[in-house]
């Protein structure tokens, strides 16, 4: 609950700080809108922005399901000998640097315009981080749980699900949320910069109609959404499964 | 006690190839345990006592020679012969105590069963009641170190294996720990090897006693004292010099193998 107040009393003192600078500098309304007008905004569009939102974190969780699933069997492939490891790892060096958005024209001429495209880029994204954190946490686990699981007669997927996947929680963990948050960036900017086709669309597609339109309280009022969820989604779902797995386990310092 | 033969190491040889270089883990090896037995090995750090105890387990592939646990060859790591290592790490820390014996006995015996009042029984077996839903974090070193033989012994293995099990207990606690698994070997009757740089752990709790150094078995000593062993009786002081005399100043074994082959080196006290 103090935990909540601050976090609450931060929040309005940003707000705040907001108001000051927008009515001492004196800024158009147009590039530097109040929160009234923001809210406003919301209040007026909460139908739009929540099936906007809906389409977005369907993608997104589309997209994230498949990327995590890809991750875990490339990982244990690169478990299964030396050649696999060293085709993922050059995969990674290959991959990693690209960003997804960079890959929208090539997944366009593949796929057409439309929520395949877009759910290519988010799986796209997401799975180079997600491999490069799962990787990192298999090798990393303590030698004597591995070899205690050998021991007991566990081998490939039943030794990878049963004792290095725990053994590696807290990297599979930071995984989850650099790949949530690459999920997101790339359904936004692939929307931003694309568009959507057929009048579906998610929050990228609502900045880029609201900046179009020249609506600037829409466009901070779908940002605001953005951040909301990102915010939501870490203390209810992140820190939820933290506190239950390795912060109950202690094999995480604080 | 029984006089069959459980285990046979003969003509066991380990090299590390690391690039070029060839190191030498243990060299022609051979001797046998008997079932029942409580066999400790000693020797100074880096003499291959550890990688010897590794190739029993099944974790590192011999070069040459073989090993068979009641006639069958050992070639990779089974529930018939277990480890509990030194590391205080080795406990499952996402399970609890229960957990992890139960994980262990479920890994191994794929059938029903009443795992969770077994646990009990194991984590009564090292002292341990009332513990089964703690987790790892929440014991001290000696607890971790009495649930990793409890989840070891609950998978019924023939062949226990102990690498410096203790080596990173205090003295105390170590005592407590010696007494803890003298009184489960006898109750379990399960065979032991424990690997120890500690003369008097290994002339306290053993029955045989093989010496290394530099890779290679000195002398193998049977040690005839009787249970439970008095450290100041003067047959304990004695054979413990006598121990101690296998190793000279700077800890290494002095008795030259090519003088005394392994299978020579055999002295009864």
């Amino acid at each position: 609950m103090r935990d909540f107040v601050s976090k609450l009393a931060f929040i309005l003192l940003l707000a705040l700080a907001w108001e000051i600078v927008r009515i001492t500098c004196d800024y158009p309304v147009l590039l530097f809108p109040g929160i009234a007008s923001i809210a406003g905004a919301l209040w007026v569009e909460k139908v739009d922005l929540i099936s906007k939102t809906l389409f977005s974190l369907k993608i997104i969780g589309t997209g994230l399901a498949v990327a995590v699933c890809l991750a875990m069997l490339a990982t244990f492939i690169s478990f299964c000998g030396k050649i696999f490891a060293e085709i993922v790892s050059d995969l990674m060096a290959i991959m990693h640097p690209l960003p997804g958005i960079a890959i929208l024209p090539v997944a366009i001429l593949w796929f057409g315009i439309g929520v395949r495209s877009i759910l290519f880029v988010v799986v796209f994204s997401a799975l180079w981080p997600l491999i490069n954190h799962f990787y990192a946490g298999f090798r990393s686990i303590p030698i004597n749980q591995l070899e205690v699981g050998k021991n007991l007669g566990l081998a490939g997927w039943e030794l990878a699900l049963k004792v290095m996947l725990p053994a590696s929680f807290p990297h599979v963990l930071s995984g989850l949320r650099t790949g949530w948050a690459r999920a997101w960036q790339a359904s936004v900017a692939a929307e931003l910069v694309f568009g959507a086709a057929g009048g579906q669309g998610g929050l990228g597609w609502y900045l880029y109609k609201k900046r179009f339109m020249m609506e600037t309280p829409g466009v901070f009022a779908g940002m605001l959404i953005i951040v909301l969820i990102g915010i939501a989604v870490e203390y209810l779902i992140f820190a939820g499964i933290e506190n239950r797995t390795i912060r109950k386990w202690k094999t995480i310092i604080n | 006690m029984s006089l069959e033969e459980l285990l046979t190491v003969s003509n066991v040889t380990k090299i590390y190839e690391t690039g070029k270089n060839k190191v030498v883990g243990v060299q022609n090896i051979s001797f046998c345990v008997r079932r029942g037995e409580f066999v400790s090995i000693i020797g100074h750090s880096g003499c291959g006592k550890s990688t010897l105890l590794r190739c029993i387990a099944g974790f590192e592939k011999i070069t040459e020679g073989s090993i068979y646990l009641s006639g069958q060859k050992v070639k990779r790591p089974e529930p018939n012969r277990v480890m509990v290592f030194q590391g205080l790490d080795q406990l499952f820390p996402w399970l609890t105590l229960k957990e992890n014996i139960i994980f262990a006995m479920k890994a191994v015996d794929k059938g029903r069963g009443n795992f969770a009042e077994r646990a009990e029984q194991y984590l009564e077996l090292v002292g341990l009641e009332g513990f089964g839903d703690f987790y790892p974090y929440q014991l001290s070193g000696g607890m971790k170190q009495r649930a990793a033989i409890a989840r070891a012994l609950s998978v019924k293995p023939e062949l226990l294996l102990m690498d410096e099990p203790f080596g990173s207990l205090d003295a105390f606690t170590r005592r407590a720990m010696h007494e803890m698994l003298l009184e489960v070997w006898q109750r379990t009757g399960v065979t032991i090897i424990f690997v120890t740089h500690d003369l008097e752990e290994a002339v306290e709790l053993s029955d045989k006693i093989l010496v290394f150094s530099k890779g290679r078995l000195r002398g193998i000593l049977e040690n005839h004292l009787s249970r439970p062993r008095e450290k100041d009786k003067s047959s304990y002081r004695s054979f413990l010099l006598k121990v101690s005399n296998f190793f000279d100043d700077d800890g290494r074994a002095s008795l030259d193998s090519r003088e005394l082959p392994a299978a020579e080196a055999k002295l009864a006290f």
